[in-house]
């Protein structure tokens, strides 16, 4: 029997190409913004490594040997607040870790290593960096604390750069989509105009035909979306196998932001799109 | 109910379409437009429904200056006109059946509330075996007889019918008479725009006729 179907005709608004359009973007966005988490999870990981733990490296000075400030250093560290624990790396170990540059065997008596203390600050209380330096420089001049500030703040500095770029990209994956939505739009009006037509000559609202547009452009663009997020998550579930702690659920509900915003913003674009042309019509 | 003061139009081109029309349709009232090809009928009906604005003068519509409507009051207006187009004007990707019920769609009107109305409809203008059927399946006359239904679908105030009978045999075309008499009869207005000597010579409603552009007085009628 008789029953109503869409009023606008079958993909006359929205074909298969718009949709492969969608998508492709979709998944941009999602890529985009996975690496900026990822990125962004990495990069907390090493820096609260990094941030908690700090360097003694104490050297030669005219009148001390680096053994003989050691003591004086250990009483310092010994005292300071904030500090967990520390522990002396062992010659042998150090030597190991020069070998790769001077070569196996090389490393001779005559060289001066510095003695290394790795120290590690507990995250409970507060560590004075500053009063530290002033203490060791008072009682071993051949001391140097080295809080890997330098190494940090270039993390920190590609961190930063990484986002932006991947803010650039997401800005340029968004107005590339609104602009193929605005022409796919302006086509379905061109494509449909006699069906406007009639449809405004027998009462219709501009809103009633608007919701026809929305309609056709809302379900294809939630099957394209979904589809692009697919296979982003996919991605980077391949890409998390290689990567351990970095996967979790909420890395992906995040991620599903980017498809649920970008029908949002298709619905809107459509929406104000077609209610602003059909103001011009009789 | 509609009032044309002074109408002139003028297209882009500077051709004068129709030139100081003044009528006025009563409420309840039947009138035919009458003219030849090129004469302005279709034109001047165009300014009925709202389909374009006259170059001069004023067209009232239900007492309001079609020229000083906000654009949010014209789908109203258009709902009280049923309009049978010349062309018909059917969407061939909807079946009939769509085609008829559109005015009432477009009012957000349940389908349960009109369903059996619309079957009823189409049985009464003969389409009742064709209501799946797509315009494109369809001979003129069915064509016409379903944009009929779809102007008189939404009880209109007034119907205006360009040429309604043009593509239909003599029958057809009388018993599509007889259905606006009807529908006349239950207090609509109604304006048919016709160049059949045949279909208003003997009728007992008025016409008005059109002669490049201006009305001109019939005889014993006008």
């Amino acid at each position: 029997m008789a029953r109503n179907s869409q009023i606008l005709p079958r993909n006359s608004v929205a074909g298969p190409a718009l949709g492969a359009v969608t998508a492709t973007m979709c998944f941009l966005a999602c890529l985009a913004l996975g690496a900026v988490l990822t990125v962004n999870k990495a990069a907390h990981n090493w820096l609260t490594q990094a941030t908690g733990a700090v360097t003694v490296q104490i050297t030669d000075t005219e009148n001390l040997t680096s053994s003989d400030q050691l003591q004086a250093v250990e009483r310092v560290l010994k005292r300071t607040r904030g500090i967990a624990s520390y522990e002396i790396i062992p010659e042998e170990k150090l030597i190991g870790l020069l070998e790769p540059w001077l070569g196996t065997g090389n490393v001779t008596a005559d060289l001066p290593i510095p003695v290394m203390i790795d120290v590690t600050l507990n995250p409970e209380q507060r560590f004075n960096e500053k009063g530290l330096r002033i203490e060791l420089s008072a009682v071993a001049p051949g001391a140097k604390l080295d809080t890997h500030g330098r190494w940090r703040q270039n993390l920190e500095r590609g961190v930063q750069t990484l986002r932006l770029l991947a803010g650039l990209i997401l800005i340029l994956v968004t107005v590339a989509t609104a602009t193929v939505i605005i022409f796919a739009t302006r086509a379905g009006l061109g494509t449909n105009k006699e069906t406007v037509e009639v449809l405004h000559l027998i009462g219709a609202r501009d809103k009633f035909i608007s919701r026809q547009f929305e309609r056709q452009f809302l379900t294809l663009s939630l099957l394209s979306c979904f589809i692009g997020y697919g296979a982003a998550a996919g991605i980077f579930h391949m890409l998390f196998t290689l990567m351990t702690d970095m996967e979790d659920m909420q890395f992906y509900l995040l991620l599903l932001g980017v498809p649920f915003l970008s029908i949002l913003m298709t619905w809107l674009i459509i929406r104000n799109f077609v209610i602003r042309t059909l103001a011009k019509a009789l | 109910m509609i009032r044309f003061e002074n109408v002139s139009l003028r297209y882009d081109n500077n051709t004068d379409v129709l030139q100081d029309i003044n009528f006025e349709l009563k409420p309840g009232s039947f009138h035919f437009l009458t003219g030849s090809s090129g004469a302005g009928k279709t034109s001047l009906l165009k300014l009925i429904f709202l389909a374009g604005k006259p170059s001069g003068g004023k067209v009232f519509l239900f007492n309001q200056d079609s020229a000083r409507l906000p654009r949010a009051a014209l789908p109203e207006i258009r709902r009280r006109i049923g309009v049978v187009f010349q062309e018909f004007r059917l969407l061939d990707h909807l079946t009939l059946y769509e085609n008829v019920s559109l005015p009432l769609r477009v009012c957000n009107i349940k389908e349960t509330q009109y369903r059996s109305n619309i079957l009823e409809l189409m049985n009464w203008v003969g389409l009742g075996d064709r209501v799946n059927a797509f315009p494109t399946t369809l001979s003129g006359g069915e064509q016409q007889r379903a944009a009929i239904a779809r102007a008189v679908v939404g009880r209109p105030n007034v119907i205006i019918a360009d040429e309604p009978t043009g593509n239909v045999d003599t029958e057809i075309g009388m018993r599509l008479m007889r259905l606006f008499a009807e529908l006349n009869k239950q207090g609509t207005t109604i304006l048919i725009a016709t160049h059949d000597k045949q279909l208003w010579e003997g009728s007992p409603y008025p016409r008005l006729h059109l002669e490049q552009g201006s009305l001109v007085p019939t005889y014993g009628e006008y």
